[in-house]
């Protein structure tokens, strides 16, 4: 045995074995009253979130003056049915994946007692398909100055069965994970595959990756020089929207799988609006003027951008990144060197409980 | 010097009594792959916890989700699930460790657990290059199982335990040549 082993050796000596048998029987009863401690908290919520969205509508009428027609309904807003049995899965929206410098984890609900560790490295991006299908991409485990972390390394694929890793194409220099979501059925990730560094050379794919058999198919492949996607999102119907970049401006584009030309492109206010979708509700977010939240609701249909709402915030400040719906009536937002938190309609603050510079994101159904 | 207890007595009666046919597949299942559970557990551990609590834990929200029977391999999913609780867990002891800047250094004797030097030097090192280390130096594990434990890739996994090793070099010279 040499040092290295007795120095091991002396650790585990620390800790004593217990009886597995104890430890099974009394995580087995532990896991069973947590179940139903989530149940009954989805269904309490399931309830109060009825409430909430009334109000939360009359004010979003009464609040900005739109008429009802430019409100965009969420998917979920007629739902009033608690959940009752007790192997309902989660309800849409009700799980959550978090990745953080500490690394990824799954949530059930808002009880961080409930986060599933997926991994301990630092992560830039996750997002659940479903309850038990979580993709995430690496983040530059030193990012120096950058404020938010640059996306690096593997994008893989978490399942009860094990980590895949995904297969990036031979001649990509660079992969980003953007977004995930279910499409005919089946569960895809949404990637850009960036290629070459010359004016010429430079190309960048959207793909869809299936997570269950890693296949991909390309949704539309053009000219990178200067430009790229800072966000993108899959739609049910497997059409992708994405906020382009090229040189100094920046649009929001939608594409077909296939099609070489875009189904419509929108020129974006600028360059630093981010995106959020949620089943047909969208809407361009600018959280760069402080106290303010500002939304522009897109239709999905034609591009056109509607009136945008602005909603002075309560509780927050510094920088903040909304790149998500955390549910059907709050924004969620991260933040650099602070946990995440939700926006919600009136603009007040709701903090979560997770690691500083954690992203969230709602599952995906 | 061994640790005080700190977990909490807990029922075992009662629990017990409620086993199925299923349930006993599960104990022997969990058995079996207990002692490899537990000393991977005692290897990441914090040195202010308890590595059973680790393993009760990363116990409690897998079979939150499901049997153990249903996994394709439930040893390398609680030892990863035990890993990143370890990392969580460390992040989140990080304040009260900055407090006490080396653990071998405390300077109340009666209250803080003491450790050989190189027991000192494994606990500077974070769990996940703490486990690193341990698989692939102790258990000889590829780079594939290392990387499924670690969640990463096998290639994130050789670079991590190379760095893992150049560390645990550099604090044993730094610890040799203070000593």
């Amino acid at each position: 045995m040499n040092r290295l082993d007795d120095a091991f050796e002396a650790l585990i000596a620390q800790h004593p074995e217990g009886d597995p048998d104890m430890v099974i029987a009394t995580a087995r009863q532990a896991a069973a009253t947590s179940r139903a401690r989530h149940r009954t908290v989805l269904a309490l919520a399931s309830a109060a979130a009825v409430v909430v969205v009334a109000a939360a509508s009359a004010f979003a009428v009464a609040g900005t003056g739109e008429p009802a027609s430019q409100i965009h309904a969420g998917p979920g807003l007629t739902a009033t049915t608690a959940v009752t049995t007790p192997d309902t899965p989660a309800t849409k929206g009700s799980g959550h994946a978090i990745a953080s410098p500490a690394g990824v984890a799954l949530r059930s609900g808002t009880d961080p007692a409930t986060d599933l560790p997926i991994t301990g490295e630092p992560a830039v991006a996750a997002y659940a398909v479903g309850t038990e299908l979580v993709v995430y991409q690496g983040a530059d485990p030193d990012p120096g100055d950058q404020a938010w972390p640059w996306p690096a390394g593997d994008i893989a694929v978490w399942s009860r069965h094990g980590t895949k890793t995904v297969a990036i194409p031979d001649g990509t220099d660079r992969a980003e994970l953007l977004d995930a979501g279910t499409v005919d059925g089946s569960p895809k990730a949404l990637v850009a595959l960036y290629h070459g560094d010359g004016f010429d050379t430079s190309s960048v794919t959207l793909a869809l990756i299936d997570l269950h058999t890693l296949s991909s198919h390309t949704v539309v492949d053009h000219p990178a020089w200067e430009s790229g996607y800072t966000q993108a999102r899959v739609l049910p119907d497997g059409d992708v929207i994405g906020l382009l970049t090229v040189e100094a401006s920046s649009s929001l584009v939608r594409w077909t799988p296939g099609r070489p030309d875009a189904v419509w492109s929108t020129p974006a206010p600028d360059l630093d609006r981010t995106l959020a979708l949620r089943g047909d509700r969208a809407v361009l977010i600018d959280t760069q003027q402080p106290g303010k939240v500002t939304t522009y609701p897109v239709d999905l249909a034609t591009g056109a951008l509607g009136t945008p709402a602005t909603t002075p915030t309560t509780g927050v400040d510094g920088d903040l990144s909304c790149r998500d719906w955390y549910d059907d009536q709050a924004l969620s937002c991260a933040r650099p060197t602070a946990p995440a938190g939700t926006i919600g309609s009136q603009g007040t603050w709701h903090q979560l409980p997770t690691p500083d510079g954690a992203t969230v994101t709602a599952s995906r159904d | 010097m061994k640790r005080p207890p700190d977990r909490p007595v807990r029922p075992i009666r009662s629990v017990r009594s409620v086993r199925t046919a299923g349930s006993l597949v599960e104990d022997e299942l969990f058995r079996s792959i207990y002692p490899a559970l537990h000393r991977l557990a005692a290897v990441v551990c914090p040195a202010e916890r308890d590595a059973e609590d680790l393993v009760q834990e990363a116990l409690v929200r897998t079979l939150r989700r499901g049997p153990l029977s249903e996994l394709d391999s439930p040893l390398a999913y609680l030892r990863r699930t035990v890993v990143n609780l370890a990392a969580n867990e460390r992040r989140s002891l990080g304040r009260l460790r900055r407090a006490a800047p080396r653990l071998a250094a405390v300077a109340d004797e009666g209250e803080a657990p003491s450790y050989p030097s190189d027991v000192a030097v494994l606990l500077q090192l974070g769990p996940l290059d703490r486990a690193a280390v341990w698989l692939s130096a102790v258990e000889g594990q590829s780079a594939e199982h290392i990387g499924q434990v670690l969640g990463c890739s096998p290639e994130a996994a050789r670079t991590r335990v190379s760095r893992a090793h150049k560390r645990l070099r550099t604090l044993l010279d730094e610890e040799g040549t203070t000593r």
